[in-house]
Protein backbone atom coordinates (compact mmCIF):
# COMPACT_ATOMS: atom_id res chain seq x y z
CA UNK A 1 0.00 0.00 0.00
CA UNK A 2 2.21 2.33 0.69
CA UNK A 3 6.25 1.72 -0.19
CA UNK A 4 8.99 4.51 -0.24
CA UNK A 5 11.84 3.68 -2.02
CA UNK A 6 15.72 5.70 -1.78
CA UNK A 7 14.05 8.56 -0.05
CA UNK A 8 16.33 11.84 0.77
CA UNK A 9 14.63 14.43 2.70
CA UNK A 10 15.64 17.29 5.22
CA UNK A 11 14.98 20.88 5.70
CA UNK A 12 17.42 23.37 3.23
CA UNK A 13 21.04 22.08 2.99
CA UNK A 14 20.68 19.87 5.94
CA UNK A 15 20.04 16.46 5.27
CA UNK A 16 18.24 14.27 7.74
CA UNK A 17 16.81 11.21 6.08
CA UNK A 18 19.41 9.08 4.20
CA UNK A 19 17.69 6.16 1.40
CA UNK A 20 15.34 5.32 2.91
CA UNK A 21 13.08 2.56 1.79
CA UNK A 22 10.18 0.43 3.56
CA UNK A 23 7.01 -0.93 2.68
CA UNK A 24 3.82 -1.14 4.71
CA UNK A 25 1.09 -3.87 2.85
CA UNK A 26 -2.41 -3.24 3.29
CA UNK A 27 -3.93 -4.16 6.59
CA UNK A 28 -0.77 -4.24 8.64
CA UNK A 29 0.22 -2.28 11.42
CA UNK A 30 4.05 -1.56 10.85
CA UNK A 31 6.40 -0.10 13.52
CA UNK A 32 9.07 2.68 12.72
CA UNK A 33 11.67 3.16 16.02
CA UNK A 34 13.99 5.08 16.72
CA UNK A 35 15.35 7.94 19.13
CA UNK A 36 15.07 11.34 19.79
CA UNK A 37 16.51 13.12 16.63
CA UNK A 38 16.73 9.77 14.05
CA UNK A 39 14.41 11.12 11.86
CA UNK A 40 11.25 10.12 12.36
CA UNK A 41 9.49 12.57 12.93
CA UNK A 42 11.16 14.38 9.67
CA UNK A 43 9.65 11.26 7.76
CA UNK A 44 6.46 11.58 8.55
CA UNK A 45 6.50 15.02 7.56
CA UNK A 46 8.09 14.50 4.18
CA UNK A 47 5.37 11.41 3.34
CA UNK A 48 2.56 14.30 4.36
CA UNK A 49 4.16 16.35 1.83
CA UNK A 50 5.24 19.08 4.94
CA UNK A 51 8.52 18.68 3.69
CA UNK A 52 9.47 18.36 -0.11
CA UNK A 53 11.35 15.43 -1.05
CA UNK A 54 14.96 15.55 -2.25
CA UNK A 55 14.84 12.63 -3.80
CA UNK A 56 13.54 9.32 -4.62
CA UNK A 57 9.97 7.67 -4.74
CA UNK A 58 6.84 7.59 -1.76
CA UNK A 59 4.31 5.04 -4.25
CA UNK A 60 0.79 4.77 -2.38
CA UNK A 61 -2.20 3.18 -3.39
CA UNK A 62 -0.12 3.18 -6.71
CA UNK A 63 0.31 6.37 -7.11
CA UNK A 64 3.50 8.59 -6.73
CA UNK A 65 2.85 11.07 -3.88
CA UNK A 66 6.47 12.57 -3.53
CA UNK A 67 5.06 15.76 -5.49
CA UNK A 68 1.65 16.09 -4.08
CA UNK A 69 0.29 18.73 -2.05
CA UNK A 70 -0.30 17.99 1.55
CA UNK A 71 -3.78 18.68 0.99
CA UNK A 72 -3.91 16.18 -2.04
CA UNK A 73 -2.08 13.70 -0.14
CA UNK A 74 -4.75 13.63 2.64
CA UNK A 75 -7.57 13.19 -0.45
CA UNK A 76 -5.23 10.56 -1.23
CA UNK A 77 -5.94 8.80 2.32
CA UNK A 78 -2.80 9.24 3.82
CA UNK A 79 -3.55 10.63 6.97
CA UNK A 80 -1.24 11.59 10.00
CA UNK A 81 -1.47 12.10 13.69
CA UNK A 82 0.93 14.79 13.77
CA UNK A 83 3.60 14.98 16.63
CA UNK A 84 2.92 17.71 19.24
CA UNK A 85 -0.93 17.13 17.48
CA UNK A 86 -1.17 20.27 16.38
CA UNK A 87 -4.94 20.69 17.34
CA UNK A 88 -6.88 24.16 16.79
CA UNK A 89 -6.56 24.28 20.32
CA UNK A 90 -9.09 27.82 20.41
CA UNK A 91 -11.96 26.04 19.10
CA UNK A 92 -14.68 23.02 20.05
CA UNK A 93 -13.79 19.77 20.08
CA UNK A 94 -16.21 19.24 17.52
CA UNK A 95 -15.10 21.40 15.29
CA UNK A 96 -11.76 19.81 15.36
CA UNK A 97 -13.32 16.81 14.14
CA UNK A 98 -15.41 18.65 11.41
CA UNK A 99 -12.46 20.18 10.38
CA UNK A 100 -10.60 16.55 9.99
CA UNK A 101 -13.50 15.54 7.46
CA UNK A 102 -13.02 18.94 5.54
CA UNK A 103 -11.92 16.89 1.99
CA UNK A 104 -14.32 16.23 -0.62
CA UNK A 105 -14.45 13.06 -0.27
CA UNK A 106 -14.57 12.70 3.54
CA UNK A 107 -17.31 15.33 4.24
CA UNK A 108 -20.21 13.60 3.44
CA UNK A 109 -19.63 11.04 5.68
CA UNK A 110 -19.09 13.76 8.44
CA UNK A 111 -21.83 13.23 10.97
CA UNK A 112 -21.79 9.13 10.65
CA UNK A 113 -17.97 9.35 11.19
CA UNK A 114 -18.38 12.10 14.38
CA UNK A 115 -21.03 9.37 15.77
CA UNK A 116 -17.93 6.85 15.32
CA UNK A 117 -15.45 9.17 17.22
CA UNK A 118 -17.48 9.49 20.08
CA UNK A 119 -18.02 5.27 20.59
CA UNK A 120 -14.13 5.03 20.34
CA UNK A 121 -13.74 7.98 22.68
CA UNK A 122 -16.85 8.55 24.71
CA UNK A 123 -14.71 11.92 26.71
CA UNK A 124 -15.20 14.04 23.51
CA UNK A 125 -19.20 13.35 23.02
CA UNK A 126 -19.02 14.65 26.84
CA UNK A 127 -17.32 17.73 26.11
CA UNK A 128 -18.13 18.26 22.55
CA UNK A 129 -18.55 21.80 22.69
CA UNK A 130 -15.04 22.41 25.14
CA UNK A 131 -11.66 24.34 23.09
CA UNK A 132 -9.48 21.93 22.72
CA UNK A 133 -6.69 24.06 23.83
CA UNK A 134 -8.12 23.00 27.26
CA UNK A 135 -7.76 19.33 27.47
CA UNK A 136 -5.10 17.49 29.06
CA UNK A 137 -2.40 15.77 26.77
CA UNK A 138 -3.88 12.30 26.90
CA UNK A 139 -7.12 13.80 25.97
CA UNK A 140 -5.84 16.06 23.01
CA UNK A 141 -4.57 12.68 21.61
CA UNK A 142 -7.40 11.06 21.56
CA UNK A 143 -8.88 14.05 20.14
CA UNK A 144 -6.04 14.18 17.65
CA UNK A 145 -6.63 10.56 16.48
CA UNK A 146 -10.28 11.06 15.91
CA UNK A 147 -9.68 14.44 14.02
CA UNK A 148 -7.19 11.79 11.22
CA UNK A 149 -10.08 9.44 11.43
CA UNK A 150 -12.54 11.73 10.29
CA UNK A 151 -10.44 11.81 7.02
CA UNK A 152 -11.20 8.06 6.30
CA UNK A 153 -8.06 7.16 6.22
CA UNK A 154 -6.46 4.03 3.89
CA UNK A 155 -3.33 4.34 6.06
CA UNK A 156 -3.21 6.59 9.30
CA UNK A 157 0.43 7.66 10.02
CA UNK A 158 0.82 7.98 14.09
CA UNK A 159 3.85 10.07 15.32
CA UNK A 160 4.88 9.24 19.19
CA UNK A 161 1.14 9.09 20.57
CA UNK A 162 2.47 7.95 23.88
CA UNK A 163 4.70 11.06 24.10
CA UNK A 164 3.97 12.80 27.52
CA UNK A 165 0.94 10.24 28.75
CA UNK A 166 1.41 8.07 31.76
CA UNK A 167 1.70 4.21 31.35
CA UNK A 168 -2.57 3.83 31.63
CA UNK A 169 -2.95 6.31 28.90
CA UNK A 170 -0.70 5.23 26.60
CA UNK A 171 -2.17 1.65 26.96
CA UNK A 172 -5.63 3.14 26.66
CA UNK A 173 -3.94 4.92 23.17
CA UNK A 174 -2.63 1.93 22.07
CA UNK A 175 -5.90 -0.21 22.48
CA UNK A 176 -7.62 2.15 20.42
CA UNK A 177 -4.51 1.80 17.67
CA UNK A 178 -5.23 -1.89 18.17
CA UNK A 179 -8.59 -1.23 17.60
CA UNK A 180 -8.42 0.92 14.18
CA UNK A 181 -6.19 -1.63 12.78
CA UNK A 182 -8.85 -4.27 13.53
CA UNK A 183 -11.51 -2.29 11.57
CA UNK A 184 -8.84 -2.56 8.69
CA UNK A 185 -7.04 0.79 8.36
CA UNK A 186 -3.41 0.28 8.14
CA UNK A 187 -1.24 1.73 10.60
CA UNK A 188 2.43 3.66 10.26
CA UNK A 189 3.17 3.70 13.79
CA UNK A 190 6.33 5.85 14.97
CA UNK A 191 7.50 5.28 18.46
CA UNK A 192 10.30 5.10 20.81
CA UNK A 193 8.56 3.17 23.15
CA UNK A 194 9.97 0.08 21.16
CA UNK A 195 8.38 -2.31 23.49
CA UNK A 196 4.94 -1.41 23.54
CA UNK A 197 5.19 -0.31 19.78
CA UNK A 198 6.73 -4.01 18.53
CA UNK A 199 4.14 -6.16 21.03
CA UNK A 200 1.53 -4.59 18.54
CA UNK A 201 2.87 -4.58 15.44
CA UNK A 202 2.76 -6.84 12.38
CA UNK A 203 6.23 -5.18 11.29
CA UNK A 204 8.95 -3.26 12.57
CA UNK A 205 11.81 -1.07 10.96
CA UNK A 206 14.94 0.57 13.15
CA UNK A 207 15.79 3.99 12.07
CA UNK A 208 18.91 5.09 13.15
CA UNK A 209 20.85 8.95 12.17
CA UNK A 210 18.15 9.14 9.00
CA UNK A 211 19.03 5.70 7.99
CA UNK A 212 16.96 2.64 8.36
CA UNK A 213 19.48 0.24 10.38
CA UNK A 214 17.29 -3.19 11.23
CA UNK A 215 14.07 -4.53 9.77
CA UNK A 216 11.98 -7.94 10.51
CA UNK A 217 9.01 -9.24 12.17
CA UNK A 218 7.87 -7.49 15.12
CA UNK A 219 8.50 -11.20 16.94
CA UNK A 220 12.31 -11.35 15.19
CA UNK A 221 13.29 -7.46 16.78
CA UNK A 222 12.02 -8.40 19.90
CA UNK A 223 14.23 -11.10 20.24
CA UNK A 224 17.15 -8.93 18.96
CA UNK A 225 19.79 -8.79 20.78
CA UNK A 226 21.19 -5.26 20.06
CA UNK A 227 18.15 -3.89 19.76
CA UNK A 228 17.12 -5.65 23.09
CA UNK A 229 19.76 -3.63 24.64
CA UNK A 230 19.45 -0.39 23.20
CA UNK A 231 15.92 0.25 22.89
CA UNK A 232 14.07 -2.15 25.54
CA UNK A 233 16.65 -1.54 28.51
CA UNK A 234 16.78 -5.30 28.39
CA UNK A 235 20.34 -6.74 29.35
CA UNK A 236 20.70 -10.40 27.58
CA UNK B 1 -23.19 71.40 26.96
CA UNK B 2 -25.45 67.87 26.73
CA UNK B 3 -26.15 68.37 23.12
CA UNK B 4 -22.58 68.82 22.19
CA UNK B 5 -21.55 65.70 24.39
CA UNK B 6 -24.21 63.82 22.30
CA UNK B 7 -23.84 64.80 19.50
CA UNK B 8 -20.21 64.00 20.01
CA UNK B 9 -21.36 60.32 20.98
CA UNK B 10 -23.79 60.15 18.30
CA UNK B 11 -21.06 61.02 15.64
CA UNK B 12 -18.19 59.08 16.91
CA UNK B 13 -20.21 55.94 17.37
CA UNK B 14 -21.28 56.05 13.50
CA UNK B 15 -17.56 56.58 12.47
CA UNK B 16 -16.59 54.12 14.86
CA UNK B 17 -18.44 51.53 12.82
CA UNK B 18 -16.41 52.22 9.99
CA UNK B 19 -13.42 51.83 11.75
CA UNK B 20 -14.43 48.81 13.22
CA UNK B 21 -14.83 47.43 9.49
CA UNK B 22 -11.45 48.79 8.18
CA UNK B 23 -9.63 46.76 11.57
CA UNK B 24 -11.82 43.70 10.91
CA UNK B 25 -10.10 43.07 7.64
CA UNK B 26 -6.79 44.41 8.95
CA UNK B 27 -7.64 41.46 11.72
CA UNK B 28 -8.52 38.98 9.06
CA UNK B 29 -5.37 38.97 7.10
CA UNK B 30 -3.55 39.27 10.02
CA UNK B 31 -5.19 36.51 11.78
CA UNK B 32 -4.68 33.38 8.95
CA UNK B 33 -1.24 35.36 7.50
CA UNK B 34 0.27 36.80 10.54
CA UNK B 35 0.89 39.86 7.86
CA UNK B 36 0.44 43.24 9.14
CA UNK B 37 -1.59 44.77 6.00
CA UNK B 38 0.02 48.32 5.40
CA UNK B 39 -2.33 48.75 2.01
CA UNK B 40 -5.17 48.36 3.38
CA UNK B 41 -5.84 51.87 3.37
CA UNK B 42 -5.03 52.08 -0.92
CA UNK B 43 -7.67 49.18 -0.83
CA UNK B 44 -10.42 51.11 0.76
CA UNK B 45 -9.19 54.49 -1.48
CA UNK B 46 -9.91 51.81 -4.08
CA UNK B 47 -13.00 50.96 -3.28
CA UNK B 48 -13.94 54.92 -2.82
CA UNK B 49 -12.83 55.65 -6.38
CA UNK B 50 -14.92 52.46 -7.68
CA UNK B 51 -17.89 54.25 -6.24
CA UNK B 52 -17.03 57.56 -7.72
CA UNK B 53 -16.64 56.60 -10.64
CA UNK B 54 -19.32 54.42 -10.73
CA UNK B 55 -21.73 57.40 -9.48
CA UNK B 56 -20.42 60.27 -11.99
CA UNK B 57 -19.85 57.98 -15.18
CA UNK B 58 -22.95 55.80 -15.04
CA UNK B 59 -24.86 57.53 -12.32
CA UNK B 60 -25.21 54.30 -9.95
CA UNK B 61 -25.67 55.92 -6.49
CA UNK B 62 -22.61 54.70 -4.05
CA UNK B 63 -25.05 52.26 -2.21
CA UNK B 64 -25.49 50.21 -5.16
CA UNK B 65 -22.06 50.12 -6.34
CA UNK B 66 -21.32 48.69 -3.09
CA UNK B 67 -20.99 44.67 -4.53
CA UNK B 68 -19.00 46.13 -7.56
CA UNK B 69 -16.28 47.49 -5.82
CA UNK B 70 -16.41 44.41 -2.96
CA UNK B 71 -15.93 42.05 -5.86
CA UNK B 72 -13.57 43.76 -7.77
CA UNK B 73 -11.53 44.46 -4.63
CA UNK B 74 -11.69 40.85 -3.67
CA UNK B 75 -10.32 39.88 -7.06
CA UNK B 76 -7.81 42.41 -6.55
CA UNK B 77 -6.55 41.39 -3.22
CA UNK B 78 -6.30 37.60 -4.23
CA UNK B 79 -4.18 38.86 -6.97
CA UNK B 80 -1.80 40.22 -4.64
CA UNK B 81 -1.50 37.68 -2.52
CA UNK B 82 -1.14 35.27 -5.03
CA UNK B 83 1.52 37.59 -6.93
CA UNK B 84 3.60 38.93 -4.11
CA UNK B 85 2.72 38.02 -1.29
CA UNK B 86 2.81 34.31 -1.16
CA UNK B 87 6.30 34.69 -1.99
CA UNK B 88 6.93 36.46 1.21
CA UNK B 89 4.84 34.04 3.56
CA UNK B 90 8.11 32.36 5.24
CA UNK B 91 10.26 35.93 5.60
CA UNK B 92 11.10 37.75 8.24
CA UNK B 93 8.03 39.99 9.62
CA UNK B 94 9.83 43.40 8.57
CA UNK B 95 9.89 42.55 5.61
CA UNK B 96 6.75 41.37 4.90
CA UNK B 97 5.77 44.68 6.10
CA UNK B 98 7.80 46.64 3.80
CA UNK B 99 6.40 44.49 0.66
CA UNK B 100 2.69 45.99 2.10
CA UNK B 101 3.67 49.61 2.48
CA UNK B 102 5.54 49.02 -1.17
CA UNK B 103 2.33 47.82 -2.64
CA UNK B 104 0.45 51.16 -0.89
CA UNK B 105 3.42 53.01 -2.34
CA UNK B 106 2.39 51.52 -5.74
CA UNK B 107 -1.16 51.76 -5.90
CA UNK B 108 -1.54 55.03 -4.14
CA UNK B 109 0.99 56.86 -6.62
CA UNK B 110 -0.70 55.42 -9.22
CA UNK B 111 -4.15 56.64 -8.52
CA UNK B 112 -2.05 59.70 -8.31
CA UNK B 113 -1.01 59.93 -11.88
CA UNK B 114 -4.27 57.88 -13.04
CA UNK B 115 -6.92 60.79 -11.15
CA UNK B 116 -4.80 63.38 -10.00
CA UNK B 117 -4.53 64.72 -6.24
CA UNK B 118 -7.78 66.31 -6.41
CA UNK B 119 -10.27 65.80 -3.53
CA UNK B 120 -13.79 64.96 -5.43
CA UNK B 121 -17.19 64.46 -3.66
CA UNK B 122 -20.00 62.86 -4.17
CA UNK B 123 -22.85 64.65 -4.22
CA UNK B 124 -26.57 62.86 -3.76
CA UNK B 125 -29.38 64.59 -4.35
CA UNK B 126 -33.00 64.24 -3.29
CA UNK B 127 -31.45 62.35 -0.49
CA UNK B 128 -32.35 63.18 3.39
CA UNK B 129 -28.73 64.03 4.93
CA UNK B 130 -29.61 64.79 8.61
CA UNK B 131 -32.22 63.57 10.83
CA UNK B 132 -32.88 65.34 13.77
CA UNK B 133 -33.70 63.48 16.74
CA UNK B 134 -34.49 64.78 20.12
CA UNK B 135 -31.96 68.26 19.29
CA UNK B 136 -28.96 65.83 18.07
CA UNK B 137 -28.49 66.16 14.11
CA UNK B 138 -27.73 62.76 12.85
CA UNK B 139 -26.50 62.27 9.46
CA UNK B 140 -27.85 59.88 7.33
CA UNK B 141 -25.04 58.15 5.08
CA UNK B 142 -23.02 57.93 8.17
CA UNK B 143 -25.76 56.04 10.07
CA UNK B 144 -25.92 53.84 6.27
CA UNK B 145 -22.23 53.29 7.00
CA UNK B 146 -22.88 52.69 10.53
CA UNK B 147 -25.60 50.04 10.31
CA UNK B 148 -23.73 48.21 7.19
CA UNK B 149 -20.56 47.99 9.03
CA UNK B 150 -22.49 46.40 12.26
CA UNK B 151 -24.59 43.98 10.04
CA UNK B 152 -21.51 42.98 7.78
CA UNK B 153 -19.28 42.39 10.61
CA UNK B 154 -21.98 40.47 12.00
CA UNK B 155 -22.24 38.07 8.84
CA UNK B 156 -18.62 37.88 8.27
CA UNK B 157 -18.70 36.58 12.27
CA UNK B 158 -21.22 34.41 11.43
CA UNK B 159 -19.54 33.17 7.93
CA UNK B 160 -16.48 32.54 10.53
CA UNK B 161 -18.07 30.10 12.75
CA UNK B 162 -20.88 28.38 11.13
CA UNK B 163 -19.77 27.31 7.63
CA UNK B 164 -17.07 24.74 6.77
CA UNK B 165 -14.84 27.44 4.66
CA UNK B 166 -15.11 29.76 7.63
CA UNK B 167 -13.93 27.18 10.19
CA UNK B 168 -11.29 26.71 7.70
CA UNK B 169 -9.90 29.90 7.87
CA UNK B 170 -9.75 29.73 11.41
CA UNK B 171 -8.20 26.46 11.81
CA UNK B 172 -5.58 28.15 9.30
CA UNK B 173 -5.14 31.00 11.83
CA UNK B 174 -4.84 28.64 14.95
CA UNK B 175 -2.59 26.36 12.95
CA UNK B 176 -1.09 26.25 9.64
CA UNK B 177 0.27 22.71 9.79
CA UNK B 178 -2.05 21.22 11.55
CA UNK B 179 -5.03 22.60 9.06
CA UNK B 180 -2.78 21.15 6.08
CA UNK B 181 -2.92 17.84 8.00
CA UNK B 182 -6.39 17.84 7.71
CA UNK B 183 -6.52 18.66 4.24
CA UNK B 184 -7.08 22.39 3.99
CA UNK B 185 -5.69 23.99 0.95
CA UNK B 186 -4.09 26.99 3.20
CA UNK B 187 -2.56 28.66 -0.12
CA UNK B 188 -6.48 28.65 -0.94
CA UNK B 189 -7.20 30.02 2.54
CA UNK B 190 -4.74 32.85 2.15
CA UNK B 191 -6.42 34.14 -1.22
CA UNK B 192 -9.68 33.95 0.38
CA UNK B 193 -9.03 35.50 3.18
CA UNK B 194 -6.84 38.61 2.08
CA UNK B 195 -9.67 38.92 -0.91
CA UNK B 196 -12.05 39.30 1.77
CA UNK B 197 -10.03 41.87 3.76
CA UNK B 198 -9.41 43.83 0.64
CA UNK B 199 -13.30 43.54 0.33
CA UNK B 200 -14.02 44.92 3.41
CA UNK B 201 -11.75 47.63 3.08
CA UNK B 202 -13.56 48.75 0.16
CA UNK B 203 -16.87 48.13 1.10
CA UNK B 204 -15.92 50.74 4.28
CA UNK B 205 -14.90 52.82 0.63
CA UNK B 206 -17.60 52.74 -0.88
CA UNK B 207 -19.61 53.33 2.39
CA UNK B 208 -18.00 56.71 2.80
CA UNK B 209 -18.06 58.07 -0.60
CA UNK B 210 -21.09 60.29 0.23
CA UNK B 211 -19.77 61.88 3.07
CA UNK B 212 -15.78 62.03 2.63
CA UNK B 213 -14.16 63.40 0.29
CA UNK B 214 -12.55 61.11 -2.24
CA UNK B 215 -8.54 61.64 -2.63
CA UNK B 216 -5.52 58.94 -3.79
CA UNK B 217 -4.17 59.32 0.04
CA UNK B 218 -7.51 59.27 1.62
CA UNK B 219 -6.11 55.98 3.31
CA UNK B 220 -3.91 57.50 5.37
CA UNK B 221 -6.30 59.02 7.85
CA UNK B 222 -8.12 55.19 7.82
CA UNK B 223 -4.98 52.97 8.23
CA UNK B 224 -3.47 54.64 10.96
CA UNK B 225 -6.86 54.52 13.06
CA UNK B 226 -6.96 50.72 11.93
CA UNK B 227 -4.05 50.13 13.36
CA UNK B 228 -4.69 51.80 16.58
CA UNK B 229 -8.31 50.03 16.58
CA UNK B 230 -6.47 46.42 16.01
CA UNK B 231 -4.40 46.80 18.79
CA UNK B 232 -6.82 48.50 21.10
CA UNK B 233 -9.20 45.66 20.52
CA UNK B 234 -6.66 42.87 20.40
CA UNK B 235 -5.00 41.76 16.94
CA UNK B 236 -6.72 38.76 15.25
CA UNK B 237 -9.72 39.64 18.14
CA UNK B 238 -12.82 40.58 15.95
CA UNK B 239 -15.60 41.72 18.57
CA UNK B 240 -12.33 43.71 20.14
CA UNK B 241 -11.71 45.38 16.57
CA UNK B 242 -15.54 46.42 16.40
CA UNK B 243 -15.15 48.06 20.01
CA UNK B 244 -12.49 49.72 19.41
CA UNK B 245 -13.60 51.13 16.38
CA UNK B 246 -16.68 52.55 18.30
CA UNK B 247 -13.84 53.69 21.42
CA UNK B 248 -11.92 55.55 18.73
CA UNK B 249 -14.40 56.83 16.75
CA UNK B 250 -16.00 58.43 20.19
CA UNK B 251 -13.21 59.50 21.28
CA UNK B 252 -12.07 61.57 18.35
CA UNK B 253 -15.28 63.11 18.00
CA UNK B 254 -15.01 64.28 21.66
CA UNK B 255 -11.66 65.23 21.08
CA UNK B 256 -13.02 67.61 18.24
CA UNK B 257 -15.43 68.59 20.60
CA UNK B 258 -13.71 69.94 23.42
CA UNK B 259 -9.84 70.38 22.28
CA UNK B 260 -8.73 72.92 19.68
CA UNK B 261 -8.47 71.35 16.37
CA UNK B 262 -5.14 70.30 16.37
CA UNK B 263 -5.26 68.48 19.02
CA UNK B 264 -8.32 66.98 18.58
CA UNK B 265 -6.51 63.69 18.27
CA UNK B 266 -4.75 63.90 21.33
CA UNK B 267 -7.84 62.20 22.97
CA UNK B 268 -7.36 58.97 20.84
CA UNK B 269 -4.00 58.07 21.22
CA UNK B 270 -4.26 58.97 25.32
CA UNK B 271 -6.80 56.76 25.66
CA UNK B 272 -4.54 54.23 23.20
CA UNK B 273 -1.68 54.37 25.57
CA UNK B 274 -3.28 53.89 28.62
CA UNK B 275 -5.13 50.91 27.57
CA UNK B 276 -1.67 49.26 26.39
CA UNK B 277 0.00 50.31 29.34
CA UNK B 278 -2.81 48.22 31.22
CA UNK B 279 -3.43 45.32 29.04
CA UNK B 280 -0.32 45.51 26.21
CA UNK B 281 -2.29 42.40 24.03
CA UNK B 282 -5.48 44.99 23.91
CA UNK B 283 -8.75 44.99 25.23
CA UNK B 284 -9.53 41.37 24.07
CA UNK B 285 -6.10 40.11 23.47
CA UNK B 286 -5.77 36.75 24.81
CA UNK B 287 -2.33 35.54 26.16
CA UNK B 288 0.77 37.07 24.07
CA UNK B 289 1.56 34.18 21.75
Amino acid sequence: MLKVSNLNAGYGNLQVLRNISFEVNSGELVSILGTNGAGKTTLLRTLSGLISAGSGQIEFSGKQIQKMRPENIVKEGLIQVPEGRLLFTEMTVRENLELGAYSSGARKNMNKNIEYCFQLFPILKERENQMAGSFSGGQQQMLAIGRALMAEPKILLLDEPSTGLSPLLTKQVFDIINEIKQEGVTVLLVEQNAHQALSMSDRGYVIENGEIVMEGTAESLMKDNKLRESYLGLAN
Amino acid sequence: MLTLILQSLVDGILMGGIYGLVAIGLTLIFGVMKIINFAQGALLMLGMYISYWSFIYLGINPYLSIPLSAISLFFIGALIQKTILSKMLNAPEHNQLLVTLGIMLVIENLALILWSPDFRSVKLDGFIQTLNIGGIGVNVPKLIAFIAAIVLSIALFLFLKKTMLGKAIRATSINRNGALLSGINTNRINYIAFGLGASLAAIAGSLITPFFYTSPTVGATFILKGFVVVVLGGLGNFIGAIIGGLIIGVSEALGGAFLPGSLKELMTYIIFVIVLMAKPNGLFGGKAR
